[in-house]
């Protein structure tokens, strides 16, 4: 057999060692895999509960780098799933439906760090969407831009963090414009970025993706409208965090301060990526030469007759899905500004917001169906399988020899005449056996 | 041949010398010196052998037996060694016990060597009746006196059904001689055997039995080794013992070897029986001696492996199981005897104030479970050998080895409260640096056993 | 000879050490373990240059049985149980010298004879001989348990010591079985392999149950295993780093080393049933590992799963299988000792095993902290960690399997590495994150004596787990 090296299993598959159904179960279970790492439904509860850390280990792992291994990985077997249509059909599906659920999480979520980490893993579904209709190319360029942003807007929270003396609640936050000025402006073109709206990189990168969905199938304009909601909510909670965090008045106690310039030009810098991270894949339309995709190629179009996803769209077409999310961004941000213009303190979700608030119920549904009968089904194995069961087996039969022994000693009585009685018996027992045994 | 005789007269010697001396002392040196000369003679014979039927064809001395005869001397000796002392404090009578030892040794010479069913009965009778005074030696305690009694009734009853097997297989083949042609053409195939004959041997099974304690036949054993006095319960379990054993395999592979299908069934079911009673109740008994007159029984079902499986194997292992267990329960019984409680809790915490005394006494213990590096596992290992050589049987087996199990339950019993629990053990008797160094040197014959059992069976 | 100096030092010192006084029992057990690894790190050099016949010893032990005194390295197997067997005591011994009880003569004295008998396991190539230390090896180890440790310990050490003894009177009787279908009178390893084909299937399939239960006891295999738990529990924590890290490993051992060659049709035959109880136990002792509240037991279950797998990749009849579990039985064993060296140390500082009464150590005790994380990835088989590659081979033999059941018991068998994720995780939370308590306030960081121990184990557990192919290549060589 040939080493498992990249190029062989690629080779095998292109040669088509595999049959379908084989392929799709190794598609799907990279997939599964991928979900835990990327933080997809069902297994992205872990994230936001990841914030606990410290705010740079978030900005680095939980939100720039380490959950994208995921898409990294994916990207990096297309050719595998450039052969199963129906794992990526899944992908679609599952990155569509995190993107969507994870957004609305997000607009409900007051922890500044929740709000983020819920908005990567929406981010990450927007990703999963992308490779999901084979746009390997889209998928990798939002992970770029996403770690510029959202690197910025995790180490913009832990400077308002820091200000506001680790107080992590939005509610008791506001007004901190006037107090830090720098960490305001660069979270603002973080936030500009990740809601979409051009010339900042998030626009570009997410709008490759959207435009790859409306092109997919007959489905692909399904798909475009989850996410065309899911950017509208993105572009709400992130104004929404922005506008309660740093307009109004400020809510908390003490007196915040800007963070020193050890905090501060990191957020510099990576707002300025922020704003040109676009650049290496301007589309052709706005009169780019979309460099990612060339630089990708060579991966992606290595093996022979495989095509990446090509839009079939008109130059028409495209500048109106263009304008429509750029629209929708702006709906988002307006949406934000109102119904955070009067800050009510207390404010009870009902209804479907109580749904989102609470994060459908994931972290309940899985202690229910998981977690409880796990460990009521350990416990109860431990009771009657294991202590009663297996080793009152166990212990039974040391138990049954004490009974016997009990009962033998009995026959030990004392009397002479009983032991001769038994003894003439055993000789008749043992001459019937024997003699029967023998045919006499 | 020289040592039946010097047996015989050693305790003619003894007996007289009680008239002699009233001096324990005295008594017990001549004793251990008549059991180093007894070794001699047994050794002496070892080294003259004739190898044909002498005395009238009555007796045969050979390869086998005359080295059986050293072993069960050095046995012997090991015994006196140990109990001297003991035995000449049950009563006032000790030169006669000695004697009456020194008697015995001459039934169990005669058992090892006879070629005639007659002499065989003698033997067995020369054996068992200074046993039923033995028993009773201990005149003052009623628990001696029942033993006694009760070991004379059922011995008794024993006897006749020993007697009656001699006379049917007399009647069968016409011959006392198991030698004589007459004899050994009765029993070539088990075609044409008679059933006089079968009736004959199945009876000669059962007195057999009897005398080895084999279920279901074993009911005056765990009285008789409960009552008697500590210092003779070791001798009539092991040495006693053996010496039945090895003439049951005697009479049984060299005459009824061929036709052994006719009568291995019944031992079959014997040794299951006896393995079975024996192990089961030893598990429930407080009293250290009364479980260990049970393992006796349950170390005679594996004994009886050794008669059931007819091969060479066998005899190595009837040897070797011989020896080992002599020395084993012998080593017991050395520590037992020095206990005031013969209870498992009289040994509690005996490792922190004995510790020579705990080790021998787990060495002897792990002998007799048949745990490796001890004679024990050798032992068990031969016998249930022959019988897996033998074929077909390996249910029995198995179901041995399981009962091995069961009786590491009650050894490791003693080990457990020896070593692992706290106590306050009070001795009997201080234990002398000779009873200690006999009792090293038996656990380490055991333990030599355990590396090189050829020492044995070479 | 030189194999032989590694029964015969153990041996000595430890009657030696028996009889030793004071402060004497550990620096002659430290000795005498010490020179044992030497001499088998010799025999690894050895071996490594392929001199084999040096590290063969055979002479006439029972000529008339035909049972040699036959021992020797003869292949990767032994030489990596011996080199673990090797390490594992002047490692015990280090980690207990300033806490030794008040007997330890006894101590250090019975620790070196179970070693001098678990040498003679992995080295014994006669059937009578591997019988002979196989037991040989329990009594020294069935005292230490008895002698020290918590207040049931009588009753659970004889219940440990009672089970295995009949396992292995039933492997001793299928052995003379074996030995009695010879034409000759041999208990070689060659020669009793030899016979299998002329024993019939009925026999081997008896045969291979009356061994095969003898080694399930004692790996542990589900449902043979609850002997396990209690007695880790109550055992002190060297008698059970000995128990853990080396004596179940005679189980998977024998079952490589005899059962497989002497029963191949049977192993065969059976190999459906062995996997099924194997991966059973493995996500059934994972799920009790996930409730039990003393560290020692949940660690006693997370053995039996692990060693569960060990044994379902032995009977998957893959040579990868068969590879990797060599190697995890190696590295489980160094794993393991870690682990139980830090309950040692945890025992010691605050006096309970209990999580629930844990907590916040890593504030306290940071290097301990760091050690615990370490070796509990290691214990999930994380990869760069020494647990890894065994454990993706054997994955890799059991989903290979020629047969229609290898999805599911890969499956299921993965479920119990999700699971040991969880239980060992959460054993990390209790112990060492959450807020300090009044016992964990006052937890001391680890000392010189348990860095050396535990350093070294971790050293171990890394550049096994980056350099795989020191292993790899030592089990290329058996098979």
């Amino acid at each position: 057999m040939q080493k498992p090296r990249f190029w062989n299993l690629e080779q095998a598959v292109m040669n088509g060692t595999f049959d379908m159904g084989y392929l799709t179960t190794i598609a799907i279970c990279f997939f599964i895999g991928a979900t835990g790492k990327s933080a997809q439904i069902p297994l992205f509860t872990w994230l936001p509960d990841a914030m606990a850390g410290p705010t740079p280990v978030s900005a680095l792992i939980h939100a720039a780098t380490m959950v994208t291994a995921g898409i990294y990985m994916i990207t990096r077997s297309h050719f595998i799933y450039s052969f199963t249509p129906h794992a990526q059909q899944v992908i679609l599906l599952i990155g569509a439906a995190t993107a969507f659920v994870a957004a609305t999480i997000a607009t409900q979520q007051n922890d500044i760090k929740k709000v983020l980490a819920y908005s990567t893993v929406s981010q990450l579904g927007f990703m999963f969407m992308a490779l999901g209709v084979g746009a390997y190319v889209a998928a990798v360029f939002h992970v770029i831009t996403h770690a510029f942003f959202k690197a910025l807007l995790f180490l913009g929270s832990g400077s308002v963090i820091h200000a506001v003396h680790d107080e992590q609640d939005i509610r008791k936050m506001g007004g901190l414009k006037k107090y830090m000025k720098t960490t305001y402006f660069t979270f603002l073109i973080g936030c500009i970025a990740i809601a979409g709206l051009p010339p900042l990189s998030g626009f570009f990168s997410k709008d490759e993706i959207m435009m790859h969905v409306f092109t997919h199938t007959e489905y692909g304009k399904l798909f475009w409208i989850v996410g065309m909601l899911a950017a509208f909510m993105t572009a709400y909670y992130m104004f929404r965090l922005l506008f309660l965090t740093f307009h109004g008045k400020y809510r908390g106690e003490g007196t915040p301060h800007e963070s020193p310039s050890l905090m501060t030009i990191p957020l510099v810098v990576l707002a300025i990526l922020s704003i040109v991270g676009g650049l290496i894949g301007i589309p052709k339309v706005l009169g780019g030469q979309h460099a990612l995709k060339h630089f990708l190629e060579s991966v992606l179009l290595r093996t022979a007759g495989l095509k990446l996803s090509e839009m079939h769209l008109s130059e028409t077409s495209e500048y109106i899905l263009m304008a429509v999310a750029v629209c929708i961004a702006l709906a988002g941000m307006a949406y934000a500004y109102i119904s955070t213009k009067e800050f009510k303190a207390e404010s009870n979700a009902k209804g479907i917001q109580k749904l989102f608030a609470d994060k459908w119920y994931f972290d309940e549904l899985y202690n229910q169906i998981i977690s409880k009968p796990l460990i009521k089904l350990s416990a109860w194995s431990n009771q009657f399988i294991e202590k009663l069961g297996i080793d009152g087996l166990v212990n039974g039969v040391g138990k049954t020899i004490v009974q016997g022994s009990t009962k033998f000693r009995l026959l030990q009585n004392g009397i002479v005449g009983f032991y001769l009685f038994m003894i003439v018996l055993g000789v008749i027992i043992l001459f019937v056996i024997q003699l029967w045994y023998n045919k006499i | 041949m020289s040592a039946i005789i010097i047996s015989a007269l050693l305790g003619v010697i003894l007996m007289l010398s009680g008239i002699m001396t009233k001096k324990s002392n005295t008594i017990q040196w001549l004793a251990i010196a008549s059991s180093v000369i007894l070794m001699g003679a047994s050794i002496y014979d070892m080294y003259n052998l004739n190898n044909i039927a002498s005395f009238y064809n009555q007796l045969e001395l050979n390869n086998v037996n005359a080295w059986f005869n050293v072993l069960i001397s050095f046995c012997f000796l090991v015994y006196i060694f140990m109990f001297h002392k003991h035995i000449s404090n049950v009563g006032k009578n000790d030169a006669e016990y000695f004697a009456l030892l020194f008697f015995i040794m001459c039934g169990v010479y005669l058992l090892s060597m006879y070629t005639n069913l007659l002499i065989l009965f003698i033997g067995i009778e020369i054996v068992s009746i200074p046993q039923y005074i033995l028993a009773g030696s201990n005149k003052t305690n009623v628990k001696s006196n029942e033993a006694s009694l009760k070991y004379f009734l059922m011995g008794a009853f024993s006897t006749g059904i020993l007697l009656m097997a001699i006379a049917l297989l007399y009647g069968s083949t016409g011959s006392f001689d198991i030698l004589s042609d007459v004899f050994a053409s009765q029993f070539q195939s088990p075609v044409a055997l008679k059933s006089l004959s079968i009736i004959g041997i199945l009876l000669l099974v059962v007195s057999f039995g009897f005398k080895a304690s084999a279920a279901p036949f074993h009911y005056w054993t765990p009285d008789v080794y409960d009552g008697s006095p500590t210092s003779f319960t070791p001798f009539m379990a092991s040495i006693v013992k053996v010496s039945v054993f090895f003439a049951f395999i005697r009479l049984f592979h060299f005459s009824f070897g061929s036709i052994h299908s006719s009568w291995q069934l019944t031992i079959g079911i014997m040794i299951g029986l006896t393995l079975l009673i024996g192990n089961i109740t030893a598990v429930y008994q407080q009293s250290v001696k009364r479980m260990l007159a049970y393992s006796s029984i349950a170390q005679a079902g594996f004994m009886l492996f050794a008669i059931f499986a007819y091969n060479k194997t066998s005899w190595d292992g009837l040897m070797l199981y011989s020896v080992v267990y002599t020395l084993a329960t012998l080593g017991i019984f050395a520590a037992l005897k020095n206990m005031n409680d013969y209870t498992y809790d009289g040994f509690n915490g005996l490792a922190k104030k004995h510790p020579i005394l705990a080790f021998t006494t787990t060495v002897c213990l792990m002998s007799l479970a048949g745990i490796p590096l001890t004679g024990g596992f050798f032992a068990k290992y031969y016998v249930l050998s022959a019988t897996i050589e033998q074929g077909s049987w390996l249910p029995l087996v198995i179901f041995a080895v399981i009962m091995a199990a069961v009786s590491a339950f009650y050894y490791f019993k003693i080990i457990i409260s020896m070593y692992f629990k706290s106590g306050n053990p009070v001795l009997q008797h201080t234990v002398s640096q000779t009873d200690k160094a006999v009792l090293i040197i038996n656990a380490l014959l055991l333990i030599l056993l355990g590396l090189l059992p050829s020492l044995v069976i070479g | 000879m030189l194999v032989v100096l590694l029964i015969i030092i153990p041996l000595l010192g430890g009657l030696l050490t028996l009889f030793a006084k004071q402060k004497m029992p550990f620096i002659l057990s430290l000795f005498a373990s010490l020179l044992t690894v030497c001499i088998s790190i010799y025999s690894y050099m050895q071996f490594g240059l392929q001199q084999y016949e040096s590290l063969i010893y055979n002479t006439s032990w029972i000529a008339k049985l035909g049972a040699r005194f036959h021992i020797g390295i003869d292949n990767g197997l032994p030489m990596l149980m011996v080199l673990l067997t090797a390490i594992a005591f002047p490692l015990i011994i280090l980690l207990t010298q300033d806490k030794h009880t008040d007997r330890p003569a006894t101590f250090y004295g019975l620790l070196l004879l179970a070693e001098a008998g678990l040498m003679g396991v992995f080295l014994s190539k006669d059937a009578l001989l591997f019988y002979v230390f196989w037991e040989i090896a329990l009594i020294p180890v069935y005292f230490l348990s008895a002698l020290f440790g918590g207040e049931h310990r009588i009753k659970v050490s004889f219940k440990f010591f009672v089970y295995t003894f009949v396992g292995s009177l039933l492997m001793l009787v299928a052995l003379l079985y074996i030995y009695n279908k010879l034409p000759i009178r041999s208990f070689q390893w060659d020669s009793l392999i030899s016979t299998s084909a002329s024993l019939s299937g009925t026999e081997q399939n008896w045969l291979f149950w009356m061994m095969f239960i003898a080694f399930a006891i004692k790996m542990p295999i589900f449902p043979f295993h609850t002997w396990q738990p209690d007695t880790y529990e109550q055992s002190n924590t060297p008698t059970t780093m000995v128990l853990s890290a080396l004596m179940v490993k005679m189980g998977l051992f024998a079952v490589i080393r005899w059962l497989l060659p002497l029963l191949p049709d049977a192993s065969m035959y059976f190999k459906h049933i062995v996997m099924m109880l194997s991966i059973v136990g493995i996500v059934y002792a994972s799920c009790l590992a996930l409730i039990q509240k003393d560290i020692k037991r949940l660690l006693a279950y997370s053995s039996i799963a692990h060693i569960g797998l060990m044994c379902a990749a032995i009977f998957s009849h893959e040579i990868l299988g068969l590879q990797g579990a060599v190697i995890q039985m190696f590295n489980h064993g160094i794993t393991i000792l870690a682990m139980w060296a830090l309950v040692y140390i945890i025992e010691h500082r605050i006096g309970t095993r209990n999580l629930n009464d844990m907590g916040g150590i890593a504030q306290v005790a940071p290097a301990f902290t760091i050690a615990l994380v370490i070796i509990s990835l290691a214990n999930i088989a994380l990869p760069l960690t020494n647990g890894f590659v065994g454990e993706f081979m054997m994955f890799n033999a059991i989903f290979d399997m020629p047969t229609s059941y290898h999805w599911t018991f890969t499956i299921v068998a993965g479920l119990g590495i999700i699971l040991s994720a969880v239980y060992t995780l959460k054993m990390v939370q209790h112990i060492a994150f959450g807020e300090t308590n009044a016992l964990t306030q006052t937890f001391t960081d680890l000392t010189i004596t348990e860095k050396v121990v535990l350093y070294t184990l971790i050293a171990m557990i890394l550049v096994f787990g980056f350099y795989p192919n020191a292993l790899l290549d030592l089990v290329r060589i058996g098979s």
